[in-house]
């Protein structure tokens, strides 16, 4: 029942928002939204400290049925590539309904009951081992992010809406299609029976495209990218978090449990084009970073970049790209999320994220600053942080595929480096550039404790990933062993 | 000022030297957490047979250039500084072009900035505006909507409301039909 009430807490709690609030703004409102997510925050927590790591199989299983006729059924499991990510959503909302506390003035509730319905959906993406519930749950969160894209975003706000629900539900239909032809194949909407249906190359390649397309979207990969910097710019700063920080993981999560295990084959014939994307998306998004004048738009871009890692070493077919793969995930989760909470300090200070608007923040913010220059050393993978750990295990993995294709991707490194560090010395040192920079005001407790909490994670993360990869490990042998038998 | 901390920090720095140099290259100093394969790295076996402790490292050292070379950089420095201070102008005078070289670094840092650095940036917008807002963004995301929004502009002409149009429609399909069946029945059956 742990998965159970891990989704349907926060759904609940939404609810209730949703029909107890008002237009107004209301501190019961707020109190009500915090306890929920903490609660359902703290329901997640017996899944890693009951979680039994001498097994590969799935966990926490839970099954009922939905719709027998077409053996659709309630049915829930976690394994060490989900569990983190189940963990990783409640805890990062608790983060999202803390940022709206003074910041969200206007529909307090419906923006809260938003983030608190969109929580509960993505846990239950981590958690499905049933298709159509999969599917179900993959497509309801386009819902509550669009509505938070839409109602509270900046000027642009319905173009980045309407743009960002087109790209993904484009390419997530092609993957019900996907999903109906393995249902006629093996007559189940089970996720694990799925792996071991029969299919020969020319299937495999088919239903590999089609996901690809929903996860490539979602990930996002290069050159399926663009909507994510225009969103990211036009979404509020508790949607940009949990864009960055979960809704990205959907994609890379869903390629391996859907792409590899069901399309072993294909993955293999296909890996090179994938790597290919991956490397694209390092090396010319990260240059595209640079040169980025919005911060949002460049910790968009880096996100982009960043993910690339993980595709890159999913697609290297060894553990320790594997492995390292899903830590660049968690670690993403942690670090982006506190880049877009220090952006939406700024802004909501200053009302503008254009770079040229600032210089010498730290002068008037020195707080502030300490977090967001570490923050930005995290994000180019200095070592001792949680970046380092999953970038140096997929470029050792990497090097290990072939040489080259590590030194392409060592070279993300430098990228991140030039871009975050560039961004951090025009924003926050020099002299005090403007009269409004001039007047800032340090972060007061509410935000101290949100990136203290956040570089916490990521520092221990750096120092000792051992947790992590521990429950990760069994379960990614076995999904290797899974796709080294073919199935031709 | 610095003088007295660098005399104080070279008489340990000499000691524990002396003492370590020999445990920290060829024994337990660091146990087992630096494994070296001598079969594939011999160069400290190499390095262990011209070792014969501190004291006849320190005598070996009297006979290489390296201390001759030390000994002359002390000299230059006490006839440029101390006996005739007027040679260091008159030496960067006379060596200008070199001095300008050495002051800039060889221009590495003046080659990163424009080569490396612009050439970055240079990437950075042709990729931005040319790939993401032109190509990927203009032509293929939103341009396949203007392209639907096209052709529907096009095609909604065919849908123009007037009963006439319709009707008339209605009899060119009657008869493209008629002809059809007319067609088959005559020449095929």
């Amino acid at each position: 029942m742990i998965l159970s009430f891990a989704i349907w807490i926060p759904i609940v709690f939404g609810l209730i928002i949703l029909f107890y609030g008002s237009e107004r703004p209301s501190l019961g409102v707020r109190y009500l939204a915090l306890f929920g997510a903490v609660l359902g925050f703290v329901a997640t927590l017996p899944l890693v400290l009951q979680f039994d790591e001498t097994t590969a199989g799935m966990q926490f299983v839970e099954k009922l049925s939905w719709i027998p006729r077409y053996d659709i059924n309630y049915h829930l499991g976690v394994d060490g590539i989900s569990v983190w990510f189940v963990v990783l959503t409640a805890f990062i909302n608790i983060f999202v309904v803390v940022a709206a506390w003074e910041v969200i003035t206007e529909k307090v509730s419906q923006y809260l009951a938003s983030f608190m319905i969109l929580s509960g959906l993505m846990i239950g993406v981590f958690s499905a081992l049933d298709g159509m519930l999969f599917y179900v749950f993959f497509e309801a969160t386009l819902i509550p992010m669009y509505i938070i894209i839409g109602v509270w975003g900046g000027k642009n706000r319905i173009y980045a809406a309407f743009k960002f629900f087109l790209y993904t539900l484009l390419g997530s239909l092609l993957t019900l299609i996907a999903m109906l032809y393995l249902y006629n194949a093996t007559n189940t909407f089970d996720i694990q029976t799925w792996h071991h249906a029969p299919l020969d190359i020319v299937e495999q390649i088919l239903i590999f495209v089609a996901f690809f397309m929903a996860f490539a979207v979602k990930v996002p990969m290069w050159p399926l990218h663009t909507w994510l910097p225009d969103v990211h710019v036009e979404a509020p700063t508790g949607g940009s978090v949990v864009l960055a920080a979960i809704m990205l993981k959907l994609g890379a999560y869903g390629f391996l449990r859907f792409s590899l295990p069901i399309a072993p084959d294909a993955s293999m014939y296909l890996g090179p084009l994938v790597i290919f994307l991956s490397l694209v998306a390092v090396i010319y998004v990260g240059l595209v970073a640079l040169v980025q004048k919005d911060m949002k738009k460049l910790v968009a871009y880096s996100s982009v970049a960043h993910m690339g890692f993980v595709t890159l070493g999913f697609f290297l077919f060894s553990p320790l790209g594997i492995e390292g793969g899903i830590i660049q995930m968690i670690s993403h989760g942690f670090i982006s999320g506190a880049m877009f909470l220090a952006i939406g300090v700024l802004y909501d200070r200053m009302h503008t994220r254009q770079i040229a608007d600032f210089g010498g923040v730290i002068h008037r913010m020195p707080k502030f600053s300490v977090f967001m220059i570490f923050m930005a050393m995290a994000n180019c993978g200095l070592p001792a942080t949680s970046g380092f750990v999953g970038e140096f295990m997929v470029i050792l993995a990497a090097v290990d595929y072939d040489f080259w294709i590590g030194v392409l991707a060592a070279t993300a490194l430098i990228l991140g480096a030039a871009y975050s560090l560039w961004m951090v010395k025009r924003v926050l040192f020099g002299v005090v550039a403007n009269k409004e920079v001039d007047a800032l005001t340090d972060i007061n407790g509410r935000e101290f404790f949100m990136l203290a909490v956040l570089s916490i994670c990521v520092l221990w993360m750096g120092v000792y990933p051992k947790p992590f990869t521990d429950i990760i490990h069994p379960a990614v042998i076995h999904l290797l062993e899974h796709v080294a038998i073919s199935k031709l | 000022m610095v003088t007295i901390p660098l005399i104080l920090l070279a008489i340990p720095s000499v000691i524990i030297g002396f003492y370590t140099i020999d445990p920290l290259l060829f024994g337990t100093f660091f146990g087992d957490s630096i494994f070296i394969d001598i079969v594939k790295h011999p160069v400290m076996k190499d390095l262990a047979e011209a070792f014969h402790g501190p004291v006849a490292m320190a005598i070996h050292a009297f006979s290489t250039p390296v201390l001759l070379l030390v000994v002359l950089g002390v000299l230059a420095a006490a006839v440029g500084y101390l006996w005739v201070p007027s040679l260091p102008a008159k030496v960067s005078e006379a060596l200008a072009p070199i001095k300008k070289l050495l002051d800039h670094k060889y221009y590495l840092d003046e080659l990163n900035q424009a080569v490396f650095a612009k050439g970055m940036l240079w990437f950075g917008q042709v990729f931005w505006h040319r790939g993401d807002q032109k190509i990927i963004d203009g032509i293929l995301v939103n341009g396949s909507a203007h392209l639907v929004g096209r052709f529907a502009g096009v095609i909604r002409h065919l849908q123009s409301g007037y009963l006439y149009h319709y009707a008339f429609a209605m009899i060119l399909g009657l008869i493209a039909l008629l002809s059809w069946v007319l067609y088959t029945y005559i020449y095929i059956a």
